[in-house]
C-alpha cells in the first residue's frame, strides 16, 4: 500500500477509528495486525521473510543478553548480522553480484553464463533489516535491553508508517513509546496533520509534476541541449528530495496520530553550506545508522588520519550500494565518499574545525553561493543516481557538460517555476522555524486556510496522477 | 482509549481543511476561463469544446441575433483561421455571423467527431460548418490521437456544484500537467493566429510547432469515416458544411519537414466525397498564394499568413451564404484533382 494511494485514504482512517476506542494492549495488537496487513496489500508471500527476520533477530537479541561470556554473546550477534546480510543477498544482491562477477570473467576472456535468480525484491527490505540487526548491535553493546514480547518487537520492526521507506528507527527511542502506555497530545494532532499536509504537497504537487521532465531528459537526452540537461538534474535534486521528504513528513506526521514520535529524517539538505553538513542534513536516519554500525566499528576517526578518509569513503561506498543493486548506486557512494574526504582535507589543511551539529550555520555575503555549489554538488551526483546504467550517466554528463544547446524546452521549464519556488519556501519555512511556528501558535482558521488551499492544491496535482516513491524499490 | 477531545480535535481539524480544500477547488474551476471538467487524457477536446459552448452562450445573452459559424479541423485551421479576424470582416460586409474557431491541434477527424458531438449534444446550434482539411488529416497517427481509445466514453460535463465536486480537482490537474497548460494557454489566447509577433514571454507560453515527421503514412479509412460522420451529422441537422484545403509551404527547409507522400491519395479521397455529396470544397494549396515568410513551418501559417487566409475564407463564406456552391475544381473528373495536388506536392519536393 503506497501513502498516495485511495486503498491508504481508506486503511488510514479505520486503524485510527479502532486504534483510538481500544485500550493500550488492544492499540498494540491492532497496529501490528494493521502494519502486517499495510504490507501484505502489496504481497502476502512476503509476509513469510518479514516474519523470519523478527524471529531471528528477536531471539537472537534475547540469545545475546543471556549469553555469559563475550564470545557468546558476539556469536549470536554475528549469527544475526550474517543472516540478515544473507537475506539481502539474496532478494537484493544475488543477480547484480552474479552478474558483475561474469562480467568480470568474460573481460578475463573466460565465456561464463551466468545463471540469475528470478526474485521479487520485497519492498522496504532495506529499511527493515537494517533496524532488526541494529536492535541485535545495540543488545550486544550493551545499550539496550531485549524487549521481553515478541509482539512488541514486531511492532517495533514492522509498524506500517516506516515499513517501506523508513525513516531507519533506533530501538532505544521507538521501543519504549511502543512498551509504555500513550497519551497523545492535541499539539501531536495539529503537527500531525499539518505534516501530512506538508508531506503531500512535497510528494503529490513538487515531485510528481516535476518527474515527467525528469523522466523526459533521461530518455530523451539526444534531443534536448546542454541547457536542459543542467536544468533537469537540479530538477531531479528537488523532485528526489520532494519524494523522500514528503514520504517522511507523512510517516511522521501520522505516527504522531498514535501518539508516536518518529525522527526527523531531512533538517533541509539543500540549506546545506558544505557538503558535509549536507550528508548531517539528508537522509538523516540512513547516515547515522551508518556512522553508527559501519564508520564506528570500522575505526572511525580513532586510526589516524589516512585511515579516517579511507573509513568515511567505505562507508559512502556502502551507503551507495545499500540503495540498490546497481553499479551506478556504487559510483553515487563513492563519488559522495570522495567529496567528503574533498571536505576534510580543506578543513584539516585550514585548520577549520568540523561541526558536528546540524545546527544553522552563520549567515553571511557568500552563503547563497556555498548553499548553490553544494546544492550542485550533490544535484551532479544524482545523475548517477537516477541513469539505469553507468553508460547512460556519462552520457548524460559529457552531453550537459559539452555546452552545446541551450535550453530548449523553455515552455515546460517556465511552467515548473512555481513548484520549485514552493519547495524553496517549503524549505525556507522549515529552515527558519517559521512554519512550527505558524503550526503551533495560528489561530485555528489560519490554519484551515493555509492547509486546506495546500491539500485542495494535493487533491488537484494527485487526482489525475499517482506515482510510486521512489525510496519503495530500495 | 484516547480522550474525546482529541478525537474531537482531529476530526475537527481535518474536516476545516477537507472543507477549505474544496472552497479552494470550487473557486479555481470556475475562475479559470473555459476550464471543461476533463481528466488530463480529454483535456485538449473538451477544452475546445467548453470554449466553444461559452462563446456561443455569451453571444446569445448578449442577444445580437447573429448565426454561428463554426471551423472545425487540426491544427492548421487552429493557427490558421483567425475567428475575430473574420467577425470583423463579416460586421463589414454586413454578413449574419460570429465565429468560433474550435479546431484542435494535434488531433485529426476522430477528435473532431468526438468534439462536435459532444457540442451538438450540449445544445450547440451551428448556422454552418466549415471543415479545415490538411491532406494528412486521414492518417489518424498521432502521439495525442493514440489516448483516445473510446470515444463514445468521452461526455462533456455541464458545470453543476455537484460536478465540479466531482470531477474539478481532476479537471485542474490539466493546469498542473505541462503539455495540459500548454495547450490551455495556446488555446485561450488563439496563439499564433491572432497574435501578430509573439514575444519571448509567449514563445515561452505558447511553445514552439511541433508536428509529426513522418512522410510514409497512408491513407486510414477509419478516419475518412470519422470525416464523413461529421458530415452526416449536419446533413441530419440541416446544417451547411464544406471543407477547405490549407496550404502548405512553397519551400521545405530540411529534410525532416517533408510533407506527407501518401497526401494526394487523402486529398484524392475528399475531393471525391466532396462531389459525390455537392460539399464546397476550397482549396488554397495552390502555386503562388502564400509565401515561405507566411509560414511558421512547412504546415502552420504565421498570424499574417492566418489573417490573409481568413480573409480569402470570407470571400468564399460571401459567395456560399448567397447560396453558391464553389467546388474549387476546374473539372469534376478525379484525375484533374489529382492532378492538381500532384503539382503542389512536385513543387515541394522539387524546390527542395
Amino acid at each position: 500500500m503506497i501513502f498516495n494511494s485511495l486503498a491508504f485514504a481508506i486503511f488510514l482512517p479505520i486503524v485510527l477509528a479502532l486504534y483510538y476506542v481500544l485500550p493500550f494492549k488492544g492499540q498494540n495488537r491492532m497496529l501490528l495486525l494493521a502494519s502486517l496487513f499495510f504490507y501484505a496489500w502489496w504481497d502476502w508471500r512476503f509476509l513469510g521473510l518479514l516474519a523470519l527476520t523478527i524471529l531471528i533477530d528477536f531471539y537472537a537479541s534475547h540469545a545475546v543478553h543471556r549469553a555469559k561470556t563475550h564470545k557468546r554473546k558476539k556469536q549470536w550477534m554475528l549469527l544475526s548480522v550474517i543472516t540478515n546480510v544473507i537475506v539481502l543477498v539474496i532478494f537484493k544482491y544475488s543477480n547484480f553480484f552474479v552478474q558483475s562477477f561474469a562480467v568480470g570473467l568474460s573481460n578475463l576472456g573466460f565465456v561464463v553464463h551466468a545463471p540469475t535468480l528470478a526474485l521479487v525484491l520485497p519492498i522496504g527490505i532495506s529499511f527493515y533489516t537494517f533496524m532488526s540487526m541494529a536492535y541485535v548491535i545495540d543488545v550486544y553493546r550493551g545499550q539496550l535491553t531485549p524487549t521481553p514480547h515478541l509482539f512488541d518487537f514486531a511492532l517495533f520492526v514492522c509498524y506500517f508508517p516506516h515499513l517501506v521507506a523508513g525513516p531507519i528507527l533506533r530501538a532505544p527511542q521507538l521501543l519504549p513509546q511502543l512498551t509504555h502506555e500513550r497519551r497523545i497530545k492535541l499539539e501531536q494532532i495539529r503537527d500531525g496533520i499539518s505534516l501530512i499536509v506538508i508531506g503531500y504537497v512535497r510528494k503529490v504537487v513538487i515531485a510528481d509534476i516535476i518527474a515527467p521532465l525528469v523522466s523526459e531528459a533521461f530518455t530523451h537526452m539526444d534531443t534536448m541541449g546542454s541547457g536542459d540537461l543542467i536544468l533537469r538534474m537540479y530538477l531531479f535534486a528537488i523532485q528526489l528530495y520532494g519524494d523522500f521528504a514528503g514520504y517522511s513528513d507523512i510517516a511522521r506526521g501520522v505516527s504522531k496520530l498514535f501518539g508516536i514520535e518518529l525522527n526527523l529524517n531531512f533538517a533541509t539538505p539543500y540549506l546545506s553550506q558544505n557538503i558535509t553538513e549536507f550528508w548531517r542534513r539528508w537522509h538523516i536516519s540512513l547516515s547515522s545508522w551508518l556512522r553508527d554500525y559501519v564508520y564506528i566499528p570500522l575505526g572511525g576517526n580513532r586510526k589516524g588520519k589516512s585511515r579516517t578518509y579511507l573509513n568515511n569513503f567505505l562507508t559512502m561506498l556502502i551507503g551507495g550500494l545499500w540503495h540498490g543493486a546497481n553499479w551506478t548506486y556504487v559510483v553515487w557512494g563513492a563519488l559522495n565518499g570522495l567529496y567528503l574526504g574533498i571536505h576534510k582535507a580543506y578543513l584539516d589543511l585550514s585548520g577549520k574545525p568540523q561541526k558536528q551539529s546540524i545546527e544553522p550555520l552563520k549567515w553571511t555575503f557568500v552563503t547563497p553561493f556555498k548553499i548553490f555549489f553544494v546544492f550542485t554538488l550533490a544535484a551532479f551526483a544524482f545523475i548517477i543516481f537516477r541513469s539505469p546504467n553507468f553508460l547512460s550517466a556519462w552520457m548524460y554528463v559529457t552531453k550537459m557538460l559539452s555546452f552545446q544547446g541551450g535550453v530548449t524546452s523553455v515552455g515546460s521549464s517556465v511552467f515548473i517555476i512555481p513548484f520549485v519556488i514552493l519547495a524553496f519556501l517549503l524549505d525556507v519555512s522549515q529552515y527558519t522555524r517559521l512554519g512550527e511556528k505558524f503550526v503551533a501558535h495560528a489561530p485555528l482558521w489560519q490554519r484551515a486556510i493555509v492547509f486546506g488551499i495546500l491539500f485542495g492544491l494535493v487533491l488537484t496535482a494527485g487526482a489525475d496522477n499517482s506515482q510510486p516513491f521512489i525510496y519503495y524499490q530500495f | 482509549m484516547v480522550r474525546k477531545e482529541i478525537v474531537i480535535s482531529l476530526i475537527k481539524y481535518a474536516l476545516l481543511i477537507t472543507i477549505t480544500a474544496y472552497i479552494f477547488i470550487v473557486i479555481a474551476v470556475f475562475l479559470i476561463p473555459h476550464l471543461p471538467l476533463s481528466n488530463k487524457r480529454t483535456f485538449h477536446i473538451m477544452l475546445r469544446t467548453q470554449i466553444t459552448l461559452d462563446h456561443e452562450m455569451e453571444v446569445t445573452e448578449n442577444g445580437e441575433g447573429r448565426s454561428h459559424l463554426l471551423f472545425l479541423g487540426s491544427s492548421v485551421v487552429e493557427r490558421g483561421v483567425s475567428d475575430t479576424f473574420l467577425d470583423t470582416l463579416f460586421n463589414r460586409q454586413h454578413i449574419p455571423y460570429y465565429v468560433t474557431n474550435s479546431a484542435a491541434g494535434g488531433f485529426f477527424s476522430k477528435a473532431n467527431l468526438l468534439m462536435f458531438r459532444n457540442m451538438l449534444e450540449n445544445g450547440l446550434k451551428p448556422k454552418r460548418v466549415i471543415y479545415g482539411i490538411f491532406l494528412q488529416e486521414l492518417n489518424g497517427r498521432s502521439i495525442v490521437h493514440n489516448n483516445i481509445n473510446d470515444t463514445s466514453e468521452m461526455k462533456f460535463r455541464k458545470k453543476s456544484l455537484s460536478n465540479v465536486l466531482q470531477y474539478g480537482a481532476a479537471s485542474l490537474t490539466s493546469m498542473l500537467d505541462a503539455p495540459n497548460f500548454h495547450i490551455y494557454l495556446f488555446a485561450i489566447n488563439n496563439a499564433f493566429r491572432d497574435i501578430h509577433d509573439p514575444n519571448f514571454f509567449q514563445r515561452l507560453s505558447f511553445g514552439e510547432n511541433m508536428f509529426e515527421r513522418d512522410s510514409n503514412y497512408i491513407l486510414n479509412p477509419e478516419y475518412l469515416k470519422d470525416l464523413k460522420e461529421i458530415y452526416h451529422l449536419c446533413k441530419e441537422r440541416n446544417i451547411p458544411f464544406a471543407f477547405f484545403n490549407a496550404p502548405i509551404r512553397p519551400k521545405v527547409g530540411s529534410i525532416a519537414d517533408l510533407p506527407y507522400l501518401h497526401r494526394l491519395e487523402a486529398y484524392h479521397a475528399v475531393e471525391q466525397f466532396a462531389l459525390t455529396e455537392n460539399i464546397p470544397i476550397w482549396n488554397f494549396d495552390k502555386n503562388g498564394l502564400f509565401g515561405d515568410d507566411e509560414f511558421l513551418d512547412t504546415y502552420h501559417l504565421t498570424s499574417d499568413g492566418a489573417h490573409k487566409m481568413t480573409a480569402m475564407l470570407a470571400n468564399k463564406i460571401a459567395i456560399w451564404q448567397n447560396g453558391h456552391i464553389e467546388q474549387d475544381i476546374t473539372t469534376p473528373l478525379p484525375d484533374s484533382g489529382r492532378s492538381k495536388v500532384q503539382d503542389s506536392l512536385i513543387r515541394t519536393v522539387f524546390d527542395f
